[in-house]
């Protein structure tokens, strides 16, 4: 690892608490951030049992590959009590201007109730990204049409040709 | 035409860095989340987004196009 990514690591997972700590104080009790620690990735592995669940994603690989590529990255791991509810993985485009929301997964349904996520997702995405001054959130590549429309009624606007939904960070 | 700077101390003071102070940004979130609380009712049952979580070393680095 070159020297000048360890030490964006490093300057960056100050950030991300820093973000991750100013979400926590706007969240209801319950709810708590975390970074994808060895826990939540364990705890996520039982996801992939679920019938219900919508992908067939690798948390403990692919969080590996992700942090290796990108120490600018943003991660968040949602706990709800004892359980976790969510995982979600983004970064900084290629210029900085903009955070992208590349991966999110709710717990499936079927492994219990749980609360809903994304409104918690998207705040602690703000944060990051006014954290970054970045003038924009996009949500990349939604799973499927419900769950574009959902985005979209977070005031979200959907880009077809690259399959993103994207807001304004607003000042 | 560009303005001298002085007082290097009082410049570097009143520069906000990244534009936001924590506060500011902890009373944005906490305004937006109230806000997107009423939205997350229509939550859909499960939820995912994302590629394909097995290519991320292969995907190209330049994405900064703009939205519009």
């Amino acid at each position: 690892m070159l020297a000048t990514h360890q030490d964006a690591e490093r300057r960056y997972d100050g950030i991300r608490r820093v973000a991750l700590s100013a979400a926590q104080r706007a969240a209801p009790a319950g709810l708590r951030y975390e970074l994808l620690t060895p826990a939540a990735l364990n705890a996520a592995v039982a996801w992939a049992g679920a019938s219900d669940r919508l992908v067939t994603w690798h948390w403990f690989s692919g969080y590996s590959a992700f942090k290796f590529r990108y120490p600018k990255r943003f991660e968040l791991a949602l706990w709800e009590h004892s359980g976790l509810v969510a995982l979600s993985l983004g970064r900084p485009t290629y210029n900085g201007s903009n955070l992208r929301l590349d991966f999110v997964e709710a717990r499936p349904k079927e492994l219990g109730n749980r609360t809903t996520v994304m409104a918690h997702i998207l705040m602690a995405y703000g944060v990051y990204a006014r954290l970054l001054d970045a003038k924009e959130v996009r949500i990349m590549h939604p799973i499927n049409d419900e769950v574009r429309d959902y985005y979209a009624a977070f005031g979200y606007t959907y880009v077809a040709g690259k399959d993103y939904l994207f807001k304004q960070v607003l000042t | 035409m560009t303005r001298k700077v002085h007082n290097l101390q009082e410049a570097r003071r009143k520069k906000r860095p990244n534009g936001w102070t924590l506060s500011e940004i902890e009373k944005r979130a906490a305004e937006e989340l109230e806000v997107y609380q009423e939205v997350a009712k229509n939550e859909p049952e499960n939820l995912a987004s994302g590629g394909d979580m097995g290519a991320i070393l292969d995907e190209p680095e330049d994405d900064d196009d703009k939205s519009q």
